[in-house]
């Protein structure tokens, strides 16, 4: 499972990080970080919530 | 621009809650005419358009948290306090008891609590929306959370309720806020002690603090204090102003309210526009690091900057007919409302709020048929230059 982030479409709503606070954080200069790229399957729901809460449509997962 | 503006524009102290009463046409002024103000009262900034507030929210190095969030109040060891790094190592100490999954695991219990409260308001000839359903919900929720002791409960949302008045800004921290934060450290210290000598294996949020490290270091004693001042101030008076709030606003607009009966799919998209409508936050403040111009004038190094919410929310270069109350609203096309901020310090408990505010429509629209307001009783509003809300909305419920 991989994460694809599109840098582009990211507003920095946060909805992410809320949804996923495991795969996502912030760097100090405001932009956003993906702590894994690779996530392990359990956490799926929590990424594919992320998906579902960020108004961007800027993350999805890929395999 | 200086003449130009009203009279009853000129000089506005932006910590006294009586400028923030009725404050649209106020606030439209500023988004059209004036979207950078300097208070001079209290020294700090104000700004008001949606753009604005974004720029700022997201340039997390020139605008920070750690030199305070209210005006002219130094910040205290809390999350909200800091920036970067440390913040996202204390916010994740508890991020994941706010997760859209843990609220699917609290939804059961929320519905039940809900479900009882709605029961007990109905075998009344007249409710008080805000004491028996608004707040009692997500007290009871967060005290769950934090498993504060129920006959303190009542207590601590008082003491709560006080101290948030303090955040209006340093004049406000009146010797009854005072009393009340003495009130509250002393029912920290109290629950502190009782979790020590249970060996901390509890699984609320104050224990999860208290078991935590941070690069091998625990949280020292004002850092636990403040995490729980913080998630009390979070959890209680903004969620309770909204379900009220929006209750309220939906009471005197019988067609929308139905519309949420017919199809309950509906009240998700409610439950947006109750937030961006209601706005609980007026402001939080941020402090540059660095000279900074914005609209021809300059923000200068150590200076405040207080992001105006409910403004934002109204500004019609975001919001199609912004003053309008529109459970139709199309978020996607228009633009997020900013309620729970943006960035790092995103409202922790946003899936919470949201939650709570869902299940009080569903469960209100499904078994209440109208809620009038009884004669010579009105709603009343609290008065605050920190939270907007409703703090009695006395009520006759008709059942369906």
């Amino acid at each position: 499972m991989k994460i694809v982030y599109d840098k582009d479409k990211c507003k920095l709503h946060a909805q992410c990080r809320g949804a996923a606070p495991e795969l996502f954080s912030f760097a100090p200069n405001g932009s956003l970080v993906i702590l894994d790229e690779n996530p392990p399957e359990e956490l799926r729901e929590a990424l594919q919530d992320a998906v579902d809460a960020c108004p961007e449509q800027a993350i999805s997962i890929g395999e | 621009m200086e003449n130009k503006c009203p009279v009853k524009f000129q000089n506005i102290d932006f910590c006294a809650p009586s400028t923030h009463e009725n404050p649209y046409e106020m606030y439209d002024y500023f988004l059209e005419h004036e979207p950078l103000r300097f208070d001079e009262t209290n020294g700090v900034w104000e700004v008001f358009r949606y753009d604005d507030i974004v720029t700022i929210e997201r340039d997390t190095e020139t605008f920070i948290n750690g030199e305070g969030v209210r005006p002219n109040i130094p910040p205290d060891p809390g999350m909200i306090y800091q920036d970067g790094e440390v913040h996202n190592k204390q916010r994740a100490l508890v991020s994941s008891g706010f997760t859209p999954r843990q609220m699917r695991k609290m939804e059961d219990r929320a519905r039940e609590i809900v479900v009882d409260l709605v029961d007990k308001m109905l075998a009344k000839d007249e409710v008080d929306i805000v004491t028996d359903l608004a707040g009692a919900l997500p007290s009871q929720l967060i005290a769950d959370m934090l498993d504060i002791p129920q006959e303190k409960r009542e207590t601590v949302l008082n003491w709560i309720n006080l101290i948030m008045m303090g955040g209006c800004g340093p004049d406000y921290v009146t010797d009854e806020v005072n009393d009340a934060f003495a009130g509250f450290c002393d029912h920290h210290e109290e629950m502190h002690q009782r979790r020590l000598a249970a060996g901390c294996t509890g699984t609320d949020l104050l224990t999860i603090w208290m078991n935590a490290e941070i690069n091998g270091e625990k949280l020292d004693e004002s850092q636990l204090l403040f995490e729980h001042v913080l998630l009390n101030v979070g959890g209680a008076e903004t969620t309770r102003s909204a379900i009220a709030g929006g209750l309220e606003r939906l009471s005197n607009d019988q067609k929308q309210y139905d519309a949420l009966v017919d199809d309950p799919s509906l009240i998700p998209n409610a439950v947006e526009e109750i937030i961006r409508w209601v706005c609980p936050f007026i402001n939080m403040y941020r402090t540059a690091t660095r000279d900074y111009e914005m609209h021809g004038q300059v923000i200068k190094e150590g200076q405040q900057v207080g992001l105006t919410y409910p403004a934002a929310n109204r500004d019609p270069r975001h919001f199609k007919d912004p003053h309008t109350f529109n459970i139709f609203r199309d978020f996607s096309n228009e633009s997020k409302h900013l309620s729970f901020g943006l960035g790092p310090h995103f409202c922790l408990g946003a899936s919470l709020a949201r939650m709570e505010i869902r299940l009080s429509l569903e469960e209100m629209t499904q078994r209440v048929k109208r809620i009038r307001s009884p004669e010579g009783k009105p709603p009343v509003y609290v008065k605050s230059s920190f939270v907007r809300g409703l703090a009695s909305y006395p009520a006759i419920l008709e059942p369906r």
